[in-house]
């Protein structure tokens, strides 16, 4: 075996040193190790991306302009493109959007921050999760929506049922979050911490909170999704302004290109929202490995 | 100040872990305990600090911690348990922070205690910034910031590589020469037991009994790896251990 | 479970017997077809329910099938997909969207505002009227609830308080089910009804009727019949068919309920017959009053008051709810019916 091994190591050295016009004429072929580990890993293209976006868009334009797509199915981006010039020129945009982001600011501050509270209440005594899971876990899966004329009742029909939906919804996915990042924070640091006769205030605030976030932050992430998407809900009722108000009102009258570019704000407010979350998240974080 | 452990026995449920253990950790010694892995010495180091209450027994404490001790019982973990978001000047702080010493007090301590264990370059670097060794040398420094009484160090070299863990095992010895602490240092390595100890105490296999309480006379700063005293002393532990450990191996988990 | 099977059971012995006698009576005008015809489950869609119970649509030769919808809005767009062939709506925003595409056309009229019959009512929530609200003159500065904005409801309000030179305020709230919920809570001040859902109400005190929306707006065309562009042009003789035996549907409706020609036994056979689709949830004797309550004439003919439908579509194009280019040549088709 040894034999062999240095037998080829000689070939290999002499042909190389022979060089490509005199080939090896031994009796075993050299073949090279076939490279096999590939594929199975995806590394970011940053091109494509756009790319995709914006060859889709050009089908989409051409297919309506031709009439390939019929009128009734899509609006021409084009128009949607003037729908949106309107909406600047006239400041109908502010006058929609700022409703709207006062509402989503209001109601999922107040969920989110009643949804930490809540949470590290359940992850730190046994009894308020003994309590509370249950209900929280009834709370979940009610679609919110179906609340709002309660809503209305309880809250009024102005902006006090519009927060109380967004602020239960994310109240919510808050909770199971914030409680679930509270027992994922490493037993081994709080027993470090008492061995150190750390007070149990201190032990919350500099040990637990912390470790925790990382898990609040992602529940930040759902909960702040579902908030815009309720803020379509909270304008059903007795909004004329904001940006669900407006995809509302234009779909009942059937007016296809307001209803796209209502939809493309919104699914632009949550690319911003979840980049700003993303800026905190690597300040707050930085610590992360 | 001195510790004893008083026929201390403790069972979970119907399993017993340790049966009628009585041990003496006098002050300026380290004593060294080893055993097969589940035999209950990390579980003995947690009745000894308080962080745990057993069946049976107690843990005296002989005499008055000394003058300025913060935290006379004090831990250091075999995974460091050092908090990520803190640098290392915030995790020392962190024990102090709790007693008032004010500012310029704590910052004192942090400086002396980072010049002792020789980090005081890296006083403002993240846990995620340093080797294993390195974050050790940072538990090292917080356990030392509190100026304990007794430490009581749990397996705190088995997470490192073994270059590493022989560095380590001079820089403790260094230490104990310069400050004479006192230690109970929980081990599953001989060679560390014998390195670090004055006495080491063997514990049998679950329910850990105590086997054997050997003390080694040579001091710590005057062993060397090489001692032939050292190898014969870790050949006969050996020799006390191999069964144990070997029937240890065969028992399911779950017993 | 047993009152289900009681009308089904009913429903299968109207069927059949209008597909036994169909051979019988008269030879179907047109070929076998089969066509859906999109309805709601309300009083105001009942000349269909007649025509399909009395074998109308079968003399016609069509085989109709009925899709129900819970809200027009979808029904209109049922109508645009090409997944129903007929229906009855109110002239919405999203009618005259989708004629503008090139989708739907109105073809014939139902349901009218009609002065001295019970019409649609306007009506308040007792804080409103409480506070003053005893007449529409007196709504400046109140609010009105709508479902949508482009609605009916938004029509009847903006012109209600036209006509009073009062401003209301609109309040879009979806659904006739939030805004009996908002009225009671006294969330919402002002509102415009169809009389069978009124009247019940404030006999409970739950709301008062202060007006008739007939006042404002006589001769109104609340519903009309309409169909997809493609029917309405190349399928005549099918469209032809349908608006006949709809219109005889209408007439047997108007005689026994709104003009009550045909006397009590008259009157309680076509409740019956109409209860067969409409509050199916509750008794026959619960079910009675609402559905006579809820008796609004159905145009002769289905004739379409086009003068009506015009007010409606300028008032939509100076509201800036469709584009301001819509007219009436791609909202009606006038071929089919009468016009007034």
């Amino acid at each position: 075996m040894a034999d062999t091994t240095h037998h080829s190591l000689g070939a290999q050295t002499e042909r190389t040193a022979a060089g490509a016009d005199k080939p090896h004429s031994a009796g075993e072929a050299n073949t090279t190790v076939r490279y096999r580990g590939g594929g199975f890993r995806t590394h970011s293209i940053f091109w494509v991306g756009p790319v995709v976006f914006v060859v889709l868009i050009a089908v989409w334009e051409w297919g309506t302009q031709t009439g390939f797509i019929s009128n009734l199915t899509l609006p021409k981006p084009s128009d949607v493109l003037g729908t949106f010039g309107e909406l600047w020129r006239t400041g109908t945009l502010f006058e929609h959007l700022i409703p709207s982001l006062t509402r989503f600011a209001v109601g999922s501050a107040m969920g989110c921050l009643a949804g930490v509270i809540i949470g590290v209440m359940i992850g730190l005594f046994s009894h308020v999760r003994a309590g509370l899971v249950p209900v929280v876990a009834a709370i979940f899966p009610i679609p919110k929506i179906a609340l709002l004329p309660l809503f209305i009742i309880w809250f009024g029909i102005g902006e006090g049922s519009k927060y109380a939906l967004i602020a239960l919804g994310t109240f919510t996915p808050m909770v199971v979050a914030t409680y679930g990042a509270v027992d994922n924070v490493d037993r081994t640091l709080i027993r470090m911490g008492q061995s150190f006769s750390l007070s149990w205030a201190s032990i919350v605030r500099k040990i637990v909170l912390p470790g925790a976030m990382p898990g609040i932050f992602s529940g930040l992430r759902v909960s702040l999704a579902i908030g815009i998407i309720l803020l379509v809900a909270a304008e059903m009722l007795g909004a004329r302004r904001g940006i669900g108000a407006y995809i509302l009102e234009a779909g009942s009258l059937y007016d296809l290109e307001r209803l796209f570019a209502g939809v493309i704000i919104l699914s632009a407010l949550g690319v911003v929202v979840n980049f700003v979350l993303g800026l905190i998240e690597d300040r707050v974080l930085r610590w992360r490995s | 100040m001195d510790l004893r452990v008083d026929a201390l026995s403790h069972r979970y449920g119907n399993l017993e872990v340790l049966s009628d253990i009585s041990l003496d950790i006098p002050a300026g010694q380290v004593v060294s305990i080893i055993g097969p892995s589940g035999c209950g010495k990390s579980t003995l180091l947690r009745f000894i600090g308080g962080l745990e209450r057993p069946s049976e027994g107690q843990i005296i404490q002989r005499g008055q911690p000394p003058e300025g001790s913060l935290n006379p019982l004090t831990y250091v973990f075999q995974d460091f348990a050092l908090l990520p978001w803190r640098t290392v000047a915030g995790n020392i702080a962190l024990v102090l922070e709790d007693h008032g010493l004010g500012s310029a007090r704590q910052d004192e301590i942090i400086t002396n205690v980072l010049a002792r264990t020789k980090l005081s370059e890296f006083r403002d670097a993240l846990p995620k910034q340093l080797s294993g060794g390195m974050k050790q040398r940072v538990a090292i420094a917080r356990a030392l910031a509190v100026n304990p009484a007794v430490m009581l160090m749990d397996e705190p070299l088995s997470a490192l590589d073994s270059q590493t863990r022989e560095l380590l095992m001079d820089d403790l010895i260094d230490l104990w020469a310069r400050e004479r602490f006192t230690a109970v240092y929980v081990t599953h390595n001989l060679a560390e037991a014998v390195r670090l100890g004055h006495q080491i105490v063997v514990l049998s296999r679950r329910p850990g009994k105590i086997r054997e309480i050997i003390t080694i006379e040579t001091p710590l700063d005057a062993r060397r790896r090489s001692d032939p005293e050292l190898a014969s002393i870790e050949e006969r532990l050996w020799s006390v251990m191999r069964d144990e450990a070997q029937a240890a191996d065969l028992e399911l988990v779950d017993g | 479970m047993t009152k289900l099977t009681r009308r089904q059971t009913l429903g299968l012995i109207g069927g059949t017997a209008a597909l036994a006698a169909t051979p019988l009576i008269a030879k179907p005008a047109y070929a076998n077809t089969s066509i859906k015809v999109g309805a709601l489950r309300f009083t105001s869609h009942a000349a269909s329910f007649v025509a399909f119970e009395r074998g109308y649509f079968a003399d016609a030769g069509l085989d109709v099938e009925f899709e129900f919808f819970q809200a027009a809005q979808p029904m209109a767009l049922a109508i645009a997909s090409g997944d129903a062939d007929y229906a009855v709506t109110a002239i919405s925003g999203a009618l005259v969207s989708l004629a503008e595409r090139g989708a739907t056309k109105v073809i014939g009229g139902a349901l009218s505002e009609e002065q001295g019959i019970d019409g649609q009512k306007i009506v308040a929530s007792n804080a409103a009227f409480a506070d003053g609200v005893t007449s529409p003159a007196a709504l400046a500065g109140r609010t009105w609830a709508v479902t949508q904005a482009g609605s009916s409801f938004h029509y009847m309000g903006s012109k209600i308080s036209g006509a009073e030179g009062v401003e209301v305020e609109f309040q879009p709230l979806q659904g006739v089910g939030n805004i009996i919920g908002a009225l009671r809570s006294d969330q919402v001040d002002a509102w415009s009804i169809v009389p069978h859902i009124a009247k019940p109400l404030a006999a409970g005190g739950a709301i008062n009727i202060i007006g008739d929306v007939a006042d404002y707006l006589p001769n109104y065309q609340v519903t009309t019949v309409f169909t997809s562009t493609a029917n309405a042009a190349e399928e005549r003789a099918k469209t032809e068919a349908f608006l006949a035996a709809f219109a005889r549907g209408a007439a047997d409706f108007n005689a026994a309920l709104v003009d009550k020609t045909e006397g009590e036994d008259g009157a309680e056979e076509m409740v019956q017959l109409i209860h067969n689709y409409v509050y199916t949830d509750r008794e026959l004797d619960a079910a009675r009053p609402a559905i006579v309550n809820g008796a609004m004439r159905i145009n002769e003919g289905a004739a379409l008051n086009t003068t009506s439908v015009e007010d409606q579509l300028n008032w939509f194009k100076s509201e800036g709810l469709v584009d301001q280019a819509a007219s009436m040549e791609n909202l009606v088709d006038t071929s089919y019916v009468d016009t007034m």
